[in-house]
């Protein structure tokens, strides 16, 4: 049996050697196949990686609370624009979440609309925030110092992005941009966030972060609050700390839950359960992409069994059984398959080091997602292949014989 | 015990008007040792003889029994096993893969029956240097001549051992050279006790015989003992006018059922018009004789 198949597939790279060019073309469906699978997989890994070290990073021991039940495991991408339209979270709201026994710190981040014109035009979020930012998010300043309640209004910290964007000179310690009319001088570059793109959460490398009091002149008719984070003290369990916040909450909301807390975890999730909805999306069209391809070996080996006839016609004569022949064009089918799955999973990995090196995104090559296509691909291949095998497996050696 | 025994076998091809009778009742004996050579006209169904023989074919009436067990309702699985075991089928046109060596040719048959790739390159090394072409083992078809293709051919029919070798007009394709040299090969394998049957057109080569049917028609019209070394009798003389039909071959079978069609302008009906022709004769002279 096992020589047979040995045989079997001697004797099916020996045929795909002789016609190269039809072999890659038909191969070029499951390459394609495999690598998107494995490519889609691969980046949403990377992606969900990402997150997770850019929760470690900043928002350990961090809750955030979000207007409205937005931030849960069901919704991710819309938070921005469903907290404006809800607005649930006041003023207030900072200051009983700050009386919470566990919490050390707390920080309400306000947005302000309008886009920032400093050597050149921007627009990024604009964040009304205390000074306790820098603390709460355990994020180090590249360059000068975050402002304090003390310090005037007009001073303002940018993401490393925004920094980037607005000035011309790598420090732009002491430059002075306007919002709204308003002059604000910068007083600190935070250094870079980890950031991932699509996240749930806001980049805040792309964010300007000025003083609360300034929204008072910025936006005179009040601002929503985006979002409050609240650091737990370390002695504490986030989940316990999780609990009394929004109890705290939900007494002055007169027992409406019109906010979410979230753990770090929870915030990941919510991003990573999008990802993985986009990744089944993507990894379903890369399925009918599959068995598309598995359509092309069939018409393929079709094609092979007719040119083989008088072939088929000798090897019955010589005494191969009908399986014999069966699994001789299956084994050829598979091969096919084998072969442009492998092809599939290396080209899948050269992409990832292309984006891994060209781009901000950092797959991380899923060696079981390629396993998988590949299974899957060998499974179609089979599949496909069967009929034209059954067609030669049958053929009357006489007539088979004839055909020259 | 008889190696092959066929009883009635016929075999039809098509269907209604388009039917067309191959084989008719053919009844055949033929015992281990023989070297039968079969001749006939071209159409006349040595071939389809040959490939019932061979297991590639089935008839459609009639018994066949191989080495004394009925092969005639094989299922096409059986077939092929019984002719990977016990027949050596050679070809006119050779038939080998022209992508594979000739020793990979050669072993092609034992392929099929599970045997490792050393085992069976050596069982066909072993074969190649009988037929005398060792020194051709690692060459492709297309490089050598056709005498040494059909040598390698027979080689491959060699291989399993075979009881019977069916050669299907096994110089057709061949100049003298190649012929003789096939024709020594075969010989050979029958002095050491190969059972043989050869389809030819030539009949020089009755000389290597040992029995010459002749056929026409689909039906055996004689069957020829003969020596060794010697052209068979009725080899060289025009077969086709023999009557092979008589009036009690008529009673029955396929021959009665086929006489319907009119595709059918056979040696029966000229007998028929003689007949007749001759029996109104006497009638005629008894006319002048009243008058």
């Amino acid at each position: 049996m096992t020589f047979m198949l040995n045989k079997n597939i001697g004797m099916a790279l020996h045929t795909m050697r002789s016609s190269r060019a039809r072999s890659f073309l038909t191969m070029l469906g499951v390459i394609i196949a495999v690598a998107a699978v494995t490519s889609v997989v691969s980046i949403g890994n990377g992606i969900k990686s990402a997150v997770t070290e850019q929760t470690n990073q900043y928002s350990k021991n961090v809750l955030t609370i979000r207007p409205a039940q937005i931030g849960g495991t069901e919704s991710s991408l819309a938070t921005l624009t469903e907290a404006n339209a809800t607005a649930s979270l006041t003023t207030k709201d900072v200051n009983t979440i700050s009386k919470v026994p566990s919490v050390v710190d707390s920080v309400p981040l306000t947005i302000v609309a309008g886009s920032a014109q400093g050597d050149s035009s921007f627009n990024g979020v604009v964040f009304a925030v205390g000074g306790e930012l820098s603390t709460v998010v355990n994020q180090e300043l590249a360059f000068g110092a975050f402002f304090s309640s003390t310090d005037s209004n007009n001073l303002a910290v940018l993401g490393a992005t925004a920094a980037d964007k607005m000035f011309d000179q790598r420090v732009p310690l002491g430059r002075s941009f306007t919002i709204r009319g308003q002059q604000f001088i910068v007083s600190g570059v935070l250094d870079k966030f980890a950031s991932t793109p699509f996240t749930g959460s806001t980049n805040f490398n792309n964010a300007i972060f000025v003083p609360n009091a300034a929204v008072r002149s910025l936006a005179p008719n009040g601002a929503p609050v985006y979002e409050v984070l609240a650091k737990v003290d370390s002695d504490h369990s986030l989940t316990d700390a999780d609990a009394a916040v929004a109890k705290a909450l939900a007494k002055k909301h007169g027992g409406q839950h019109d906010f979410a807390v979230l753990t770090p975890a929870e915030l990941a999730q919510a991003t990573t359960s999008a990802f993985d909805l986009l990744t089944q999306l993507i990894v379903a069209a890369a399925i009918i992409t599959l068995l598309v391809s598995g359509v092309g070996i069939m018409n393929v080996m079709l094609v092979s069994v007719t040119e083989r006839i008088h072939e088929i016609g000798i090897r019955k004569a010589v005494g191969a059984t009908n399986r014999q022949i069966l699994n001789q064009f299956i084994t050829e089918a598979a091969v096919l398959c084998v072969v442009g799955s492998i092809l599939g999973a290396i080209f899948a990995f050269f992409v990832c080091l292309f984006l891994r090196i060209f781009t901000s995104l950092a797959p991380i090559y899923d060696w079981r997602a390629a396993g998988v296509a590949c299974l899957a691909a060998c499974g179609f291949g089979i599949l496909f292949g069967a009929l034209p095998a059954l067609k030669a497996a049958r053929k009357d050696p006489i007539a088979a014989l004839r055909n020259e | 015990m008889a190696v092959i025994e066929l009883q009635d076998v016929s075999k039809l091809y098509g269907f209604g008007d388009a039917t067309t009778l191959a084989l008719d009742e053919v009844s055949l004996k033929i015992e281990k040792g023989e070297f039968v050579a079969v001749m006939g006209p071209s159409g006349c169904g040595k071939s389809t003889l040959m490939n019932l023989i061979g297991l590639l074919d089935r008839p459609t009436h009639g018994t066949y029994s191989l080495n004394g067990r009925r092969v005639d309702r094989l299922r096409s699985n059986q077939a092929a096993k019984l002719r990977r075991d016990t027949l050596g089928f050679i070809f006119q046109s050779f038939n080998l893969l022209p992508r594979l060596t000739v020793l990979e040719n050669v072993a092609l048959p034992l392929s099929y029956t599970g045997m490792g790739t050393v085992k069976r390159q050596k069982i066909a090394s072993n074969i190649l240097e009988r037929v005398g072409m060792q020194n051709r083992e690692y060459f492709l078809p297309g490089q050598l001549s056709g005498g040494q293709v059909q040598c390698a051919a027979i080689a491959r029919a060699l291989v399993n051992n075979p009881s019977l070798l069916v050669a299907d007009e096994p110089t057709g394709n061949l100049d003298s050279n190649g012929s003789l040299l096939v024709m020594e090969l075969l010989s050979e394998l029958h002095k050491v006790g190969n059972t043989i049957i050869f389809v030819t057109h030539n009949p020089e080569l009755t000389r290597y015989a040992t029995r010459v049917i002749y056929m026409h028609d689909g039906a055996i019209i004689q069957d020829e003992q003969t020596e060794i070394g010697k052209v068979a009798k009725t080899a060289r003389k025009q077969m086709y006018n023999v009557s092979r039909s008589s009036e009690e071959d008529d009673l029955a079978g396929v021959s009665t059922l086929m006489k319907a069609l009119p595709s059918k302008p056979s040696v029966r009906t000229k007998a028929k018009s003689r007949k007749r022709a001759s029996s109104k004769k006497p009638k005629a002279t008894q006319k002048r004789a009243k008058s």
